[in-house]
């Protein structure tokens, strides 16, 4: 008897288990009491738990009785509800019967129309076909004659494009030409308007220069004037021209009778007068010292 | 129209260029004036250290005189050669020389000399003359010296000089008594070395050269009447010509020598006749109320100019002795007298009076053109150098008369030295024949 205290607890532990479990399967529907309950169940009394299992045993009993005079009841009514059913089975079979008669010569009637229409509808399909096939073929026919017209087309414009690339090509090099021709063209006049301009430029220097020689020419036309003892008494009819070679700082190299006054004085005096001048005034432009190179002078006395 | 500027470019081208060839100046004045010379001091080789006459300087001085040279004054010479391999012509042209004179005075023997003178030409570096004269006493270097410068002159100036001539004139001197005393003198045409051929006590007046020089025809009061007479310079042989009653004035020789123009009033009014000196016989030539006075010839001999007062003051005329027509040829001015000539004929010079100041003119007979040629107020008598480059004539200074010569173009005026009285009616020389 050494297990005895541990038999009891065990024993104790089933039964708290089973009852809790019989507390909780009855308060299943209702709200779950908080838990300390629970823990406080484990205190339900035995005896109890008893008592209740007692009451569900005895309302099962009475709930069985219930239900076996129920099914006697109904037993019997099926079995008359059958008797009915065979009664009017028979009569529908009957009816059945010939219903079924004239259904099979509607049927007929209905197949043969059936088949006429089907005829006529193949005829009208046939008929329907062929003028679909003729539709179809003129549709062919136009859409082949659409395609040609549209090849045709295309060619034509194919032929315009390069027809109009050849002009276009055509009238760019003519273009080019043109271009050419006014490049060549604007060059040459340009070329010419720089020939004039510089040939204006040339007459202005030339009008410059003259200016300029004209003014020297006065100037040594004075400066011999000033320098010329022309002899006393009448110099009519006395003319002397000289040839004067002069150096570029002006001064005179020699003097060359070209003329004779036939007056030896009047010659002489002409040759001292230049002799004095020199150095003869010339321009500064060194350029224009050509020009006065050999100066020719005319001593002609207005006396 | 291209084408036409080308073308015509073308031708300022061608122009230009053939002007470039020679380019033409014409000249047609140049100055009038005196020509620049230098005479250089000659070098004098003799005993004595220095010659007994300055040739160069007579020579300077002549030149300058006649108005037609303007000798280098001697402190602007950069050098003064005597030799020609020494002269630089380049000193000279940078002085506006045109012409040099350089030469030697050198003693010969006793009272003998050798006178050397060149010419050059600056401008051309050339000789232009050159002479040696040999001088065979002192007293002729005088006569040298113009010789040189007529010779200069001529070279220079295509006429004939007229240093070496000479001159006539009248003095008037007073004696220790102080009664007057008349001389017709005779001198060289500087002044130099007058000689009187003729002394008077009564006046003498317009001596007149006959056309060789050698003969002077004058007015003289001996014997209290006015006579013409003429003399030979040289021989002073006298021969009177006219002694007509009233005047007889203002002899004036004709050109060929054989007639004598003077003044005569035998007719009434002085008038101008001509004499002729081989028969005597006269040809009046005016016929008027008024004076007709101081005739003198054309170089032409075929008409004569005189003074007269026929259209209220006195004027100059010109009457052609063929056909007697009388021209008046001044009319500037309110007094014009005193005529003469020049030799070419183209100028008359004058006393020409304006107011109260009587001064020497020359006018263009060609043109009319009068030009005054002194500065003084009583200038007379009036005569041409034989080359017509100068007039001498008498004027006053400080109350006394003396002699000036002018060149024509009024330049160059200048006293001629006299050595004593007053000078009055001076007449320059024809050259010597």
């Amino acid at each position: 008897m050494v297990n005895s205290p541990r038999f009891l607890f065990y024993s104790i532990l089933v039964h708290v288990l089973f009852v809790s479990l019989i507390v909780m399967s009855l308060d299943w529907k209702s709200k779950p009491t908080p838990v300390p309950h629970v823990i406080k169940a484990t205190m339900v009394d035995e005896s109890k738990i008893k008592e209740e299992m007692e009451k569900l045993r005895l309302a099962d009993e009475k709930k069985e009785q219930l239900a076996a005079a129920q099914q006697k009841k109904l037993d019997d009514a099926k079995a008359a509800r059958q008797q009915e059913e065979k009664k009017i089975a028979e009569l529908k079979k009957k009816q059945e019967a010939e219903r079924r008669k004239l259904q099979q010569e509607e049927r007929k009637r209905i197949d043969a129309e059936k088949q006429r229409k089907a005829e006529e509808k193949k005829r009208e399909d046939l008929r329907k076909k062929q003028v679909a096939e003729e539709k179809r073929l003129k549709q062919q026919k136009q859409e082949q004659l659409k395609k040609l017209k549209a090849e045709e087309a295309r060619l034509e414009k194919q032929m315009r494009r390069e027809e109009a690339q050849r002009i276009k090509q055509a009238e760019a090099r003519k273009k080019e030409q043109e271009r050419e021709r006014i490049r060549q063209e604007e060059a040459r006049i340009r070329q010419q308007q720089m020939a004039e301009e510089q040939r204006r430029l040339d007459a202005a220097r030339e009008r410059e220069y003259q200016g300029v020689v004209d003014k020297h020419v006065e100037i040594i036309r004075q400066k011999v004037s000033r320098n010329w003892l022309s002899p006393a008494g009448s110099m009519a009819g006395l003319v002397c021209t000289v040839r004067v070679r002069i150096i570029p700082g002006g001064e005179v190299l020699d003097v060359q009778v070209v003329k004779s006054s036939g007056n030896a004085l009047f010659d002489r005096s002409v040759e001292t007068a230049v002799f004095k001048a020199s150095p003869l005034p010339l321009p500064a432009d060194r350029a224009l010292f050509d020009r006065f190179r050999v100066l020719e002078f005319i001593f002609d006395p207005e006396d | 129209m291209k084408v036409i500027l080308r073308h015509l470019l073308l031708l300022m081208m061608f122009l230009a260029g053939s002007a470039q060839a020679a380019l033409t100046i014409e000249i047609t004045q140049g100055v009038k004036g005196a020509m620049p010379i230098a005479i250089v001091p000659f070098s004098w080789e003799g005993p004595m250290t220095q010659a007994p006459l300055d040739v160069s300087r007579l020579v300077t001085e002549n030149l300058y005189r006649s108005g037609r040279f303007s000798p280098l004054p001697e402190h602007d010479m950069l050098a003064k050669p005597n030799d020609p391999s020494r002269v630089n012509f380049q000193n000279w042209r940078v002085l506006g020389v045109e012409n040099l004179v350089i030469g030697k005075v050198r003693a010969t023997a006793n009272n003998q000399y050798i006178v050397q003178f060149v010419l050059f030409d600056v401008f051309r570096s050339t000789q232009i003359t050159g002479q040696t004269f040999n001088v065979s006493k002192t007293t002729d270097l005088r006569k040298t010296a113009h010789q040189v410068s007529d010779i200069i002159y001529e070279a220079l100036l295509g006429e004939r000089g007229a240093f070496d001539t000479r001159i006539a004139y009248v003095t008037q001197s007073s004696d220790a008594s102080g009664k007057p005393r008349y001389s017709l003198q005779v001198a060289d045409a500087d002044g130099h070395g007058p000689q009187a051929i003729l002394n008077s006590r009564e006046p003498l007046m317009s001596p007149s050269w006959s056309p060789d020089g050698k003969k002077l025809a004058y007015v003289t009061f001996e014997g209290g009447r006015p006579s013409i007479y003429t003399q030979d310079v040289r021989l002073g042989k006298r021969e009177k010509i006219s002694g007509f009653r009233g005047i007889n004035g203002a002899p004036a020789w004709s050109p060929d020598g054989t007639r004598l123009a003077l003044v005569l009033s035998k007719g009434g009014n002085p008038d101008i006749y001509v004499m002729n000196l081989l028969n005597k016989k006269l040809t009046r030539l005016t016929r008027s109320y008024a004076i007709d006075t101081e005739p003198v010839w054309t170089p032409k001999g075929d008409a004569i100019v005189f003074t007269s007062d026929r259209g209220g003051k006195p004027q100059l005329y010109k009457v052609s002795l063929a056909g007697r027509q009388v021209q008046r040829l001044t009319f500037e001015g309110e007094y014009n007298a005193r005529a003469t000539l020049s030799p070419d004929g183209r100028m008359v010079a004058m006393v020409h009076g304006n107011g109260s100041r009587y001064r020497i003119a020359v006018m263009d007979l060609e043109n009319g053109a009068l030009q005054v040629l002194t500065d003084t107020s009583l200038d007379e008598s009036p005569s041409f150098a034989p080359n017509g480059s100068m007039i001498i004539y008498a004027t006053e200074s400080q109350n006394r008369g003396v002699l000036s010569a002018v060149s024509v173009d009024g330049r160059v005026r200048q006293r001629l030295v006299l050595q004593e009285g007053d000078a009055r009616e001076p007449v320059w020389a024809p050259y010597s024949k």
